[in-house]
């Protein structure tokens, strides 16, 4: 397989620019095309907009940049062919946190024309903004972990760490037992040895739905210092940015197949909304309006990543939202 | 709207996968290279996804996909075999039946789980085996007609076919079938001087030059009957094949005097003699057969597949008899190459493409750099991460000529530019170069870099308008698939009274100079040629142009980018690890140039020794 | 494939090859049938067979019998009565219960989490 990624000395990584490439993945492999910028978006980026184009910036992760599907499957791709002469820039970055997708929008989009900005957050982000650390394979198939840049929160401001991150790899022993917390797994450290003996025995969607699966407990309170760090990227991102803003929460699919309480994080990403006065929509209401055994197409069998049919009815999801607010827009209902 | 096919070999040796558009050849590799595994013949899930990748399409766009030969043939074979062969075969039944019938019968599975779609028809294709190998040898030719001849071990049944091509049409007319097979009976011999059959037999042939045929009578009197025609028939009595796993048995070994050699252990005098003997009558085969098609079809030109194909020495002498005007040979003719076939079959029998024929005369198989290309971003990407020094040179003239006098100072360039190619020989994209003038590259390439057997020649690379310069040929051979004679005036006297007295030390004869090319002349004065024309691929042209400016030579050696029993690299990563393990002086990959004495210490986390098995 | 499967399965493939194809290959030797010459024929002009099937039609790329287990049986029978070797018919439910036994498409590894991302 070819290498996808290629060090960068802010965000830490980003695609190689220019990279055409296949990766064999379970659901029959998807064709990655990624643009001069290092970007997985078919458009390569222009500071000037065509008059008659309205342009969204679109930030997120693996899943907005399509981890699993070829582009022309992902939700922004799919927004682009529903709604006339739209142009969606993919800044989507695999592995990445809200941070590092801060990061990429300070570096490459401020200067860019847009109408909206579009910040896809998947939930489960919360994890990595609160990483200083994060593993990866190798080209052996080993896992390696690297240094990652994030924000500490000192007397309500945000100060940059681990910029430039160290390029070579770092021996987990050779970290404090301190640091060694801060290694992003990404996923539920604290059920993980229950998730695996569930999953061996194959029952882990019963048991996650029996347990109503408490994915990410940072967001329980407002409080919790990795909310904290989260939403004051958010605030900054959202308040620095000329144009209007579309926040949207990211359900993983224990939220999109019932089998945890999404109200908490729900509750959290609208005080953000509220705090900033940029739009939120929350496309999780229009996915459960999906039969159970349609809502499980949405994932693959084995990778948790979208299908073209999630990305099919994220895009439907949003598409309304989106037209009425860059037709209000165009006519100047907002700023 | 452009019709795109897949077409897959696998399940026997050298797995394959290959994608055709509109007829024209887009990609084809063979699975060994990603999965590192020599002669990989697993199903080829890299390869099929690198062809996707190159064609930039989704399976599911794919107007079909096509397995390379008929796995309910090959089944009626094994099935017969064993009752032929009686309760022995019980071991091979015991293979075949999970190979065959466990396996490739399901071939359909394995593409759908691999990439989830049989693409639009819905249904897998298959062809018969020796007409990938037509197809393949037959649709990239220059020629508008052709006769064509398959030779390999066997397929369904067929081991041996004999046909035309005209325009869009292959017909194969005649064959020989199984147990009777050329490729089995040359394998049977690779056994017995100890190489691995299906990858050693190259070695027997070059092996042959240092022995005298004086074999061939035993084999003539009693392993093969060879008609007028070409046609043969082999006495089974002799062989193993049909009722063990190993290719001769006691009867064999009988008539040639002893066991076979063990794999690693000196070569001595038998083997060289063995290896002379069974290269001339696999030879004597091939120019009978040659003539009998050439009045078959009374074609001006010949197309030649299957893996006997690869055998240069005999395809030179066919060329040199002169039986047809011109002759070409499918460069990855063992089964990789039928991947490429079924694609093309499929795309001419099945849909009706037009053939298109290359108007300015050569082939359409590209130079055969079909495999994947890393762009310079991509490099400086892997290096960049690993923080590996390195140079980097963007103007390929400069470039060019920073190589040339490297070598010219006579060190070892290991040297990966551009798509890799497709097919068993390294044409310059996947290659080690050196200085053909220097007694001692040789040993130092076979020695410190390839770490494989010293008899084994080098071949040289020559700019195609010198070749007559330095052999007594006129064609071009851009595959390396031709031998030929270094010209005369060339060439230095040897002292092999020693040798021909019955010292068996063949280095005694390696280390003299042979010519003023010494690295690439063979012990008889021959060489496997591989001529480089600019329009097939110019990087490397102009290495050799100006290594021609350097020195006066338009010629370097080439060798694989690979150490001994490993497949050639693929990926700069595989590049970098074989450059770090052996002793080669500086890697190009693309425009970087890394020279060994500035690169950190390399940790290698597993002794590649063990990791690819002798070949 | 687990070792008690692989172990019934080699009883399966035993017992078929001693019990049913080696009991049919003596019966067909002993009636003087061969499948192949296993020699040169010194008195034969040539070697070479006349091919039946010279050309590839669309047709011919469609082959039964590999597409599912439930047309495997019936291709097996179809080629050998096409063959002329009906005798050999006999083994073909055997045979099917032996590719189901046989089969095998292998998994590719799915040890590796989806959030951890190749970088090197």
């Amino acid at each position: 397989m070819r290498q996808s990624f290629e060090y960068h000395p802010v965000i830490g990584y980003r695609f190689i620019p220019g990279l055409k490439a296949r990766i064999p993945h379970e659901g029959g492999g998807y064709l990655i095309r990624v643009n001069d910028c290092g970007f997985r978006c078919e458009r390569n980026f222009i500071t000037e907009k065509k008059p008659g184009i309205r342009r969204v910036l679109l930030f997120g992760d693996s899943f907005t940049a399509g981890d699993g599907v070829s582009n022309k499957y992902r939700y922004g791709d799919l927004l682009e062919k529903k709604i006339p002469n739209l142009e969606v820039y993919n800044f989507g970055l695999p592995g990445a946190g809200t941070d590092q997708q801060y990061l990429a929008y300070k570096e490459y989009a401020t200067g860019i024309k847009h109408d909206l900005l579009l910040i896809a957050v998947q939930v489960e982000n919360i994890r990595r903004v609160a990483g200083h650390y994060r593993y990866w394979l190798n080209e052996r198939g080993e896992q390696v972990c690297y240094a990652k840049p994030y924000y500490e929160l000192v007397d309500g401001t945000l100060i940059l760490r681990n910029v430039p991150p160290r390029k070579e790899p770092i021996h987990e022993a050779d970290l404090s037992k301190e640091e060694r917390k801060f290694i992003a797994v990404g996923r539920f450290p604290k059920l993980k040895k229950m998730v695996k003996l569930v999953t061996r025995v194959g029952l882990k969607d019963l048991a996650q739905k029996a347990i109503r699966y408490q994915l990410a407990p940072e967001y329980n309170s407002p409080d919790n210092p990795a909310w904290q760090i989260m939403r004051a990227i958010l605030e900054e991102w959202i308040n620095n940015n000329r144009q209007r803003v579309l926040l949207m929460p990211l359900p993983p699919y224990q939220y999109v197949e019932e089998m945890g309480d999404p109200s908490h994080y729900q509750a959290r990403f609208r005080e953000v909304a509220s705090a900033t006065g940029c739009m939120l929509h929350d496309p999780l209401p229009d996915l459960l309006k999906y039969s159970l055994e349609e809502r499980r197409g949405f994932r693959f069998q084995k990778d948790v990543h979208l299908t073209p049919q999630g990305h099919a009815a994220l895009a439907t999801s949003l598409t309304p939202i989106l037209e009425k607010l860059l037709d209000d827009l165009e006519q100047g209902v907002h700023k | 709207m452009s019709t795109t096919i897949l077409g897959i070999s696998a399940f026997y040796h050298d797995s394959a996968a290959a994608i055709i558009r509109d007829g024209e050849i887009i990609a084809a590799a063979q699975e060994e290279r990603f999965s590192r595994k020599k002669h990989d013949p697993r199903f080829p899930h890299h390869a099929i996804n690198y062809c996707l990748e190159e064609a930039f399409i989704e399976s599911s766009e794919l107007d079909a996909v096509v397995f390379y030969d008929n796995p309910l043939f090959t089944w009626d074979r094994v099935l017969k075999n064993c009752m032929m062969a009686g309760p022995r075969s019980f071991d091979q039944f015991k293979k075949a039946s999970r190979s065959v019938l466990g396996i490739k019968m399901w071939v359909k599975d394995y593409i759908i789980r691999s990439i989830g779609s049989l693409g639009k028809l819905d249904k897998l294709l298959f062809t018969e085996h020796h007409m990938s190998h037509a197809a393949s040898a037959f649709y990239p030719s220059p020629f508008q007609k052709a006769a064509i001849i398959t030779l390999d071990g066997v397929g369904e049944w067929a081991t041996t076919t004999i046909g035309l091509g005209t325009d869009n049409r292959i017909e194969l007319f005649q064959e020989i079938n199984y147990p009777h097979s050329l490729g089995l009976l040359y394998s049977a011999f690779t056994y017995y001087c100890g190489f691995k059959v299906n990858s050693g037999e190259y070695k027997l042939m070059g092996l042959a030059p240092y022995g005298e045929p004086i074999y061939y009578d035993a084999i003539r009197e009693n392993l093969i009957d060879i008609k007028e025609d070409g046609s043969y028939n082999l006495n089974t009595e002799y062989f193993g094949y049909l009722d063990s796993s190993v290719m001769t048995n006691d009867k064999f070994n009988n008539l040639f005097g002893g066991s076979p050699r063990k794999p690693e252990s000196y070569i001595t005098r038998r083997e060289m003699d063995m290896a002379a003997s069974i290269q001339k009558t696999l030879e004597e085969v091939i120019l009978r057969m040659a003539l009998h098609t050439k009045k078959e079809t009374g074609a001006d030109n010949l197309v030649m597949a299957g893996g006997v194909a690869l055998n240069c020495v005999a395809n030179g002498k066919v060329l040199k008899k002169g039986i047809f005007d011109d002759f070409w040979i499918q460069p990855a003719a063992s089964d990789a190459g039928g991947a490429v076939g079924a694609a093309l079959l499929v795309s001419h029998a099945y849909f009706d493409i037009p053939r298109k024929i290359n108007p300015n005369g050569r082939d359409t198989q590209r130079g055969s750099y079909l495999g994947p290309a890393y762009k310079p971003s991509e490099v400086v990407a892997f290096l960049g991460r690993k923080g590996y020094p390195y140079e980097r040179i963007a103007n390929p003239q400069q470039l060019a000529e920073k190589i040339a006098q490297v070598i010219a100072d006579g060190k070892i360039v290991g040297y990966f530019a551009g798509r890799m190619e497709f097919g068993p020989r390294a044409l310059g994209a996947r290659s080690i170069l050196g200085d053909p003038r220097r007694r001692e590259t040789q040993s130092v390439m076979n020695l410190k870099i390839k770490f494989r057997e010293s008899f084994r020649p080098f071949a040289p690379s020559v700019l195609a308008e010198d070749v007559s310069e330095f052999f007594e040929m006129e064609s071009e051979s851009p595959y390396m698939l031709l031998v030929a004679p270094v010209r005369k005036e060339r060439c230095l006297p040897m002292n092999l009274r020693k040798f021909q007295e019955g010292d068996d030390n063949m280095s005694a004869v390696i280390t003299q100079s042979r010519s003023d090319i010494p690295a690439v002349t063979h012990v008889d004065y021959s060489a496997r040629v591989q001529t480089v024309h600019p329009s097939d691929k110019p990087d490397y042209y102009h290495v050799i142009k100006k290594f021609k400016d350097l020195t006066g030579y338009g010629i370097i050696v080439n060798t694989s980018f690979n150490v001994r029993g490993e497949p050639i690299v693929c990926s700069p990563q595989d590049a970098y690890r074989c450059f770090m393990r052996t002793e080669m002086d500086l890697l190009v990959l693309e425009d970087c140039l890394l020279w060994k004495e500035e690169q950190p210490a390399f940790e290698d986390t597993e002794d590649w020794r063990k990791t690819y098995e002798l070949d | 494939m687990n070792s008690t499967r692989d172990d019934d399965t080699l009883l399966e493939v035993t017992r078929f090859f001693f019990e049913e194809l080696m009991p049919l290959a003596k019966k067909l030797q002993d009636e003087g049938k061969a499948f192949f010459s296993v020699k040169p024929n010194p008195n034969a002009q040539t070697y070479y067979k006349k091919r039946e099937k010279t050309i590839m039609h669309p047709e011919s790329f469609e082959v039964v019998g590999c597409d599912s287990f439930d047309s495997f049986e019936e291709a097996l029978i179809d080629m050998w009565t096409s063959q002329g070797y009906s005798e050999l018919t006999k083994l073909a439910p055997t045979l099917l219960k032996l590719a189901k036994s046989l089969y095998f498409v292998e998994e590719q590894s799915e040890d590796i989490s989806p959030f951890i991302y190749v970088m090197f």
